[in-house]
């Protein structure tokens, strides 16, 4: 097919726009990136900003923020631990619960759908949640970071979604072989659901590692070695006026603030040491991910 | 169909005749069981554990009642009793009415128990009939709860000798409402579950046992919450009280909330804000996606798609870091400003000046979600058949006209589908985001429900209207969505379940 010349220049204008919001979408990053390898120096030669990838880079801000005096160590390891935690109970709660509700001709499944539609389309609002968390002895506990995410309707839904679509053949020549149903479960449907388990894992650690508002709320700042690394950033950069223990805050104080690197550069090391895991496991699941979103979004 | 009766039939043949009446037998006693079961279980519960207490908070003095010593009070006629201590050394009345009503629901539950037993297990018969008396029942129990929680006409004594109403002197167990929503549920599970069914729930039990878990988190972490909030936002909450103990206020909250500006002002940035964060949420990735389906050197478009997806996978913490990276007044947009100017003291305060602050929120959402909004577009268009696009060439149409007559029809279902969906959360922003980027200067721009909600809840303990504003916020949601997607299903044929 000739395509016109209009039509031509509107393509080349369509690549170009798309190009620059690409740019735009990676460049913050990449800058983010070169900041925290900056010296001090460099950055005030250059006028107070870098826009390439500084000449004499040096590893003093990462050095810094990895030290082991300082929380963020800790903080990495609290954030991994209940990143991994609940991402594994959520998949295994949600999973069984997804194949237990694809089962066909099983009694009450229509009502205890309506029930998880419930949950979907009306919350218990904030205040509510967490006094019964406090009830229920979760504050200032790791528990906390764990437990309330374990069940999702939603991606129950998804789940059961994908299990009703496996072809009933595949089951009944299982049966007929004589096996039951953890068998089934764990030997052919397990399996055969790769890239849905791929998707919704991969969404409930992305949730998981980004929460800072759970511990924010949650566990207050006697217990703060139980937080895990986005709610120290987000005291860093936002509120470090907010926090009424005066250690701490000469704790998160003293971390930014070095001779050598400019405090914008901690900053970033921190920033960029909270995204690496994200940018690392991304690219493995990024084939799964689309479908992912297309289950959710063809029946929720 | 046919092969499983075929298969049950043979079953039947070489099953023992023993195993098989056992099986019969199971089958009609499976319902009775249950229902005694849970009877037995009541009685027991009834009788051995706390009913009502006798509290006094200003002694912090509690003294449980449970149905052995109600029993033993009536019997005995000893309405006073003689409570010492190392302390306290004082006389209090027990209200007669609360051994009678014990009395009246311990014999309910023992005829209803030795009535089914007698049915079920004595005559073998499906104890359907039972189904009304035990709702009937568990809404009796439910009834003394409220009754005993909210009237004031009920009395008791405390122990000054003053008379007050009954629920201020005791705290009636919970209990009570745990006994009618189960009794009410075992009178559905017999008017609705034939004994044919009960031969298909014991098939699955492998699959109910797979729920238990998943059951037990939504009840603790949704219901809760959610039976929490629909009492709460009437009840005047202090935490000393608890849920029970605080008195009811009625619609108190809400009058307020309706005549209280401040609050109404609240309402009114949440509305403004989610508008342009719903729109900034809609068209911006309908143009991304149109630019990237029908832009040259096709090649890229996956590695474009790549990068673009990276900032949805950011929490706002990082977003906001880059944001301060780049918008701060020492940041790098201010730096290159001066240059620009030459002057070494200019700069735009863009994170904190109320005027700049909600672009700045709507440019950070537009950011972070742009390039994750194509998904769904890239995968409508995906749908429309290129051959209307080879038709159309070679009928002279341009890009333009191509865009909109075949691309654009093409995606509006979902555009429509989407839009819709989205006037569901019109009251809804969302914490994170406006929590990082409201500092106080700017705050007042940007107090939306979620920020009030937070600060006077948390912050304030001020539960009882921040409760109200939340379930306000939730009801509003609700028929919100519920509407707008019947409105989808109307227009479109597109709904979400």
């Amino acid at each position: 097919m000739k395509l016109s010349k209009g039509e031509k220049t509107y393509k080349i204008i369509c690549f170009v726009v798309t190009l620059i919001i690409t740019i735009s979408c990676l460049y913050p990053l990449l800058y983010c990136f070169f900041l925290s390898f900056a010296t001090a120096k460099e950055i005030a030669d250059n006028g107070g900003y870098l826009l390439w990838f500084p000449t004499k880079p040096t590893l003093l801000a990462y050095r810094k923020i990895l030290n082991s005096d300082t929380f963020v160590l800790g903080a990495i390891g609290v954030s991994i631990v209940r990143t991994l935690i609940s991402t594994e109970l959520h998949l295994t709660v949600c999973t069984l619960a997804g194949y237990a509700l694809s089962r066909r001709g099983l009694p009450g499944k229509a009502i205890y759908m309506r029930f998880m539609l419930v949950t979907i389309l009306f919350g218990g609002g904030l205040i509510p949640s967490y006094l019964v968390m406090t009830e229920l002895g979760f504050y200032n506990s790791f528990l906390v970071l764990i437990l309330p995410g374990i069940f999702s309707a939603y991606n129950v839904l998804i789940f059961k979604q994908f299990f009703e679509g496996i072809p009933l053949e595949m089951e009944e020549a299982a049966q007929v072989d004589g096996v039951n149903d953890i068998q089934l479960f764990s030997r052919i449907i397990l399996p055969m659901s790769k890239p849905v388990l791929a998707a919704i894992g991969l969404f409930t650690v992305v949730g998981n590692w980004n929460d800072w508002f759970t511990a924010f709320l949650y566990i207050d700042q006697e217990h703060s070695n139980l937080w895990p690394l986005q709610t120290y950033i987000m005291l860093i950069f936002n509120n470090l006026n907010m926090l009424i223990n005066p250690e701490l805050a000469a704790m998160l104080d003293s971390v930014t603030t070095t001779e050598s690197v400019n405090d914008l550069s901690t900053r970033m090391a921190l920033t960029f040491v909270a995204i690496l895991p994200m940018l690392i496991i991304y690219p493995f699941f990024q084939k799964y991910f689309t479908k992912g979103v297309y289950l959710g979004a063809v029946k929720g | 169909m046919e092969s499983e009766e075929i298969v049950l039939h043979d079953k039947r043949k070489n099953g023992s005749s023993i195993g098989q009446k056992i099986l019969e037998f199971s089958n009609i006693w499976s319902k009775t069981i249950v229902v005694l079961f849970f009877c037995v279980l009541s009685i027991v519960l009834l009788l051995f554990t706390s009913f009502v207490t006798f509290t006094e908070p200003r002694a912090s003095l509690s003294i449980g009642f449970n149905g052995m010593a109600l029993l033993g009070i009536l019997f005995s006629g000893q309405y006073e009793l003689h409570y010492s201590s190392s302390t306290l050394d004082f006389v209090f009345t027990v209200p007669q009415f609360v051994p009678i009503i014990f009395l009246v629901l311990l014999l309910a539950v023992v005829c209803i128990t030795l009535l089914v037993l007698w049915f079920g297990i004595f005559k073998q018969k499906d104890i359907k009939q039972f189904g009304w008396p035990l709702i009937a029942i568990g809404c009796i129990f439910f009834v003394v709860f409220i009754l005993f929680i909210t009237s004031k006409g009920l009395r008791a004594v405390d122990r000054q000798g003053d008379e007050l109403p009954f629920f201020n002197v005791y705290d009636t167990s919970m209990l009570l409402v745990l006994m009618a929503l189960v009794f009410i549920v075992l009178g559905l599970f017999q008017l609705l579950l034939k004994v044919e069914t009960m031969r298909r729930v014991k098939k699955f039990w492998f699959s109910y046992l797979l729920l238990v878990i998943p059951t037990v988190a939504m009840l603790l972490f949704n219901f809760y919450p959610i039976f929490m909030q629909c009492v709460m936002s009437f009840k005047d909450y202090k935490l000393a009280d608890g849920i029970w103990g605080s008195p009811w206020v009625g619609m108190q909250w809400f009058d307020q909330i309706f005549s209280d500006s401040a609050i109404l002002q609240v309402i009114g940035n949440s509305l403004y804000l989610a508008i342009l964060r719903i729109l900034a949420g809609m068209l911006p990735p309908l143009i991304l996606a149109i630019f990237l389906y029908d832009m040259a050197f096709q090649k890229l478009k996956g590695p474009f798609q790549t990068i673009l997806y990276i900032p949805h996978f950011f929490s706002w913490v990082v977003i906001y870091a880059v944001f301060y990276a780049f918008f701060s007044n020492s940041g790098a947009i201010n730096q290159i400003l001066r240059l620009i100017v030459g002057d070494n003291e200019y700069y735009v305060d863009f994170l904190t000046n109320p005027k700049n602050i909600v672009p700045i929120i709507i440019i950070s959402g537009i950011w972070k979600e742009v390039g994750w909004g194509t998904i769904l577009y890239l995968a409508a268009l995906s749908g429309v058949d290129p051959t209307l696009y080879e038709a159309a060439s070679l009928d002279g149409a341009g890009a333009m006209r191509k865009l909109w007559h075949i691309t654009l029809p093409g995606i509006s279902s979902v555009v429509v589908f989407l839009f819709i969906l989205s006037m569901g959360s019109v009251l809804n922003n969302g914490l994170e985001q406006i929590m990082l980027f409201a500092n106080t200067v700017v705050r007042d721009k940007v107090y939306t429900i979620e920020l009030w909600v937070y600060n006077q809840g948390i912050g304030k303990m001020e539960y009882g209207i921040s409760s109200a504003v939340g379930f306000f916020q939730s009801l509003i949601g609700l028929i919100l969505v519920l509407f707008c997607n019947w409105l989808s299903r109307k227009t479109v044929d597109r709904g979400l379940w």
